[in-house]
């Protein structure tokens, strides 16, 4: 992984610095609380509904284990002794003492983690495909690329004070798209183009929030040294055309929605013109830099355990149902990747606390080079384990309940932490996951069912990425009251698609049930082996329609 | 503008002054004007030998300025709400797409906090609102913010 070079560190140190001042003026009443908002949200600090909220940026969602034991020991000195798991690879703090927060940055800086830009509306934490690196279908490593971006992002002069926040999504996968780029204001796919050179299909414009919409192609081949003049260009445009009248319209997606791609197009080659050729073209020199932290750690030379694997199946059905949900094909034979599943009933989805983040960074050390990467859908990724260790790391796994063999299915469920914890949310999220993953408790169903993803946010703003779950559960506020609204045919990955809303909302008692009407008329209706996303688009919505509405009145 | 910063030095005596000119008759050397005078008199002004300057607000754009940006000695942004970062973009682009070479001035409501990145956009003198920022700048600009990716 990228490691800080000395001029990294003095940019993190003397940004730590800078906090504690201004919390200082803060707090001595020099700086007023709305001067105060954007500089503690450049630096990942909101005011939540009991306490701040410390969000620390997790740069694609990679991290070593040596920064994960930090992360349980700040957790532990400063919070309540856990941490929460975010769709934006990040990990957030809810309960820090905003005094304390200096030397929280403090102590992350030491291990090379800070929480720049992980709020405000400025250029946020890069994400990219929690399998970079690792997986055959791969057209190169995305991870360098999002490396270079997050340089460039980080303290962009012109780019701290934007109309909105912005994020950027790197995929490098060639047949999936595990990092949701069309959702993304900025979503680049890397691809090749006939001569064999590598570069980018660039997307522009997508997003959730209050207006769900995929991104559109800008560029389909932007050749790699041009990355950050052309990321430029289209940042100065909408920094300079964004809506600033209202935060509801100031989204890019508005504005390249409002002028047409193409008219926005232009705008951007309008600008790349000025720079395009210029001193900001990036080196080969430094691609290459950047690359040389991303190598493939020292891997065994091995076979591919098969015969060892099917024993190992035979003799433990429960670790047979792991390593078929849990567990993904690697690049390398006799390695494989394995999801650490932090989905188990009862905990509040994406959590872990502090003796369970220190026995997760154990076992990286143990199985898997050292290293761990976030996943959107808020599990921890061991993406370096020998086949032959496999068994050995399911068995410490299932003691701390990490080993739920559910990757994939209805209760690996996306969840933000909603009202709860969120002063923004509309109502709770947490006990609506609760109460599905207690009806679906019985894995040879939920295996039956296959791959369905449920995304739960507690408000219009989607941290949970409702829109684009093949299942979405949407918080409302009605008169005071918490209701849910359900929208199935969402799709995250390739065709990028937004669910449709079934109907009119629910009370919060009523869900676990109408998911169960929906899980029924699914298997029902269900074509031979068919996905659940493909059955939602060969029947439409007016099954489920029907009988939702009529068990429910 | 009794506060103001220029090239990271305290200025005491800064002749600069808006006026809210509605044509060109009469104007004082020294006079920030709106940019609609130099919009509609832009030539005009080209002619006269006092120093003129220009101040733009809120959601105007520098197109129409930039036939002018020869004579234009100062270019002073006048912030209606520090959160709006149009002339962060506006600044590097008379910096590096129009190669102006005056001076580009912040003033209004903006943070000794955001000056590190005006400056490196290309503002180069900074109408702070009270005495206490000025205090605050020496701070910023000699302890942190040295270091940057770009």
């Amino acid at each position: 992984m990228y490691v800080y070079d000395s001029y990294d560190q003095t940019i993190v140190d003397q940004r730590v610095a800078q906090f504690r001042e201004q919390t200082d003026r803060f707090l001595n009443g020099e700086l007023a609380p709305e001067e105060f908002l954007p500089l503690r949200l450049q630096n990942g600090l909101y005011v939540q509904r009991h306490a701040p909220m410390l969000r620390i940026a997790v740069p694609y969602g990679l991290m070593s284990s040596t920064q994960l034991r930090r992360i349980a020991e700040i957790s532990r000195k400063y919070d309540k002794g856990y941490v929460h798991f975010t769709t934006r690879q990040n990990i957030q703090l809810n309960w820090p003492a905003l005094e304390n927060v200096p030397d929280i940055l403090a102590d992350l800086a030491e291990v090379q983690m800070h929480a720049i830009q992980t709020s405000g509306n400025c250029i946020r934490n890069t994400t990219t495909d929690q399998f970079a690196g690792v997986v055959a279908d791969e057209i190169e490593d995305p991870r360098p690329w999002c490396e270079i971006i997050r340089q460039w992002s980080t303290l962009h002069p012109e780019f701290a004070f934007l109309p909105r926040k912005f994020k950027i999504a790197v995929n490098a996968a060639k047949s999936t798209d595990r990092a949701a780029i069309r959702f993304h204001d900025i979503g680049l796919q890397v691809v090749q183009n006939d001569a064999g050179e590598t570069g980018f299909q660039v997307f522009v414009g997508g997003g959730l929030g209050r207006t769900p919409i995929p991104g559109q192609q800008i560029n389909p081949f932007l050749p790699t040294k041009d990355l950050l003049t052309y990321l430029d260009a289209i940042l100065r445009v909408y920094n300079l055309k964004g809506r600033r009248d209202n935060k509801y319209k100031a989204r890019i997606k508005i504005l390249v929605k409002a002028l047409g791609v193409d008219a926005f197009r232009e705008l951007v080659e309008e600008q790349w013109a000025y720079t395009k050729d210029g001193a900001e073209q990036l080196t080969e020199a430094e691609m290459n830099r950047v690359k040389s932290f991303f190598v493939d750690p020292a891997y065994d030379a091995l076979e591919d355990q098969t015969d060892l694997l099917a024993k190992q199946r035979f003799e433990t059905p429960a670790f047979d149902q792991w390593l078929t949900r849990n567990v993904q094909a690697h690049k390398k034979p006799g390695y494989a990747a394995v999801t650490v599943s932090l989905k188990k009933t009862g905990r509040a989805p994406g959590d872990a606390t502090d003796r369970q983040l220190e026995i997760i960074a154990r076992l990286a050390d143990e199985y898997s080079f050292g290293e761990l990467r976030v996943s959107h859908q808020q599990n921890v990724i061991l993406a370096d384990v020998r086949q032959d260790q496999l068994l050995a790391l399911w068995q410490e796994l299932s003691r701390i309940g990490f080993a739920e063999a559910t990757v994939g299915t209805l209760t690996d469920l996306i969840c933000c932490p909603g009202g709860d914890y969120c002063a923004l949310a509309n109502a709770k999220s947490i006990p609506i996951a609760e109460a599905i993953q207690v009806k679906f408790d019985d894995l040879d169903y939920l295996y039956d069912l296959g791959d369905i993803d449920l995304n739960i946010s507690g408000c219009m703003n989607a941290c949970g990425h409702h829109h684009i779950g093949n299942i979405g559960i949407l918080g409302v506020d009605k008169k005071g009251d918490e209701f849910y609204q359900v929208s199935l045919g969402g799709d995250s990955g390739i065709n990028g698609r937004v669910g449709k809303i079934l109907g009119p909302s629910f009370k919060a008692e009523e869900i676990a049930n109408v998911l169960e009407t929906v899980i029924n008329t699914f298997v029902e209706l269900r074509q031979d082996g068919e996905l659940f996303i493909d059955a939602v688009y060969r029947l439409g919505l007016e099954p489920f329609k029907e009988r939702v509405y009529a068990t429910s009145n | 503008m009794q506060h103001l910063i220029k090239d990271g030095q305290r200025v005491k005596n800064d002749p600069w002054l808006i006026y809210e000119a509605e044509s060109t008759q009469g104007l004082p050397g020294n006079a920030l004007m709106p940019l609609s005078i130099w919009s509609e008199s832009g030539t005009e002004l080209e002619q006269s030998s006092l120093p003129f300057g220009v101040v733009i607000r809120e959601n105007e754009e520098i197109d129409t300025l930039l036939p002018y940006l020869n004579t234009i000695k100062v270019i002073a942004f006048e912030f209606a709400k520090f959160t709006d970062g149009r002339a962060f973009t506006q600044a590097r682009q008379l910096r590096l797409q129009h190669g102006f070479k005056g001076e580009i001035r912040a003033c209004g409501d903006f943070m000794p906090d955001q000056m590190f990145y005006m400056e490196r956009c290309g503002f180069d003198a900074f109408a702070v609102r009270k005495e206490s920022e000025l205090e605050f700048f020496d701070f910023a600009f000699n302890t942190v913010y040295k270091y940057t990716y770009c």
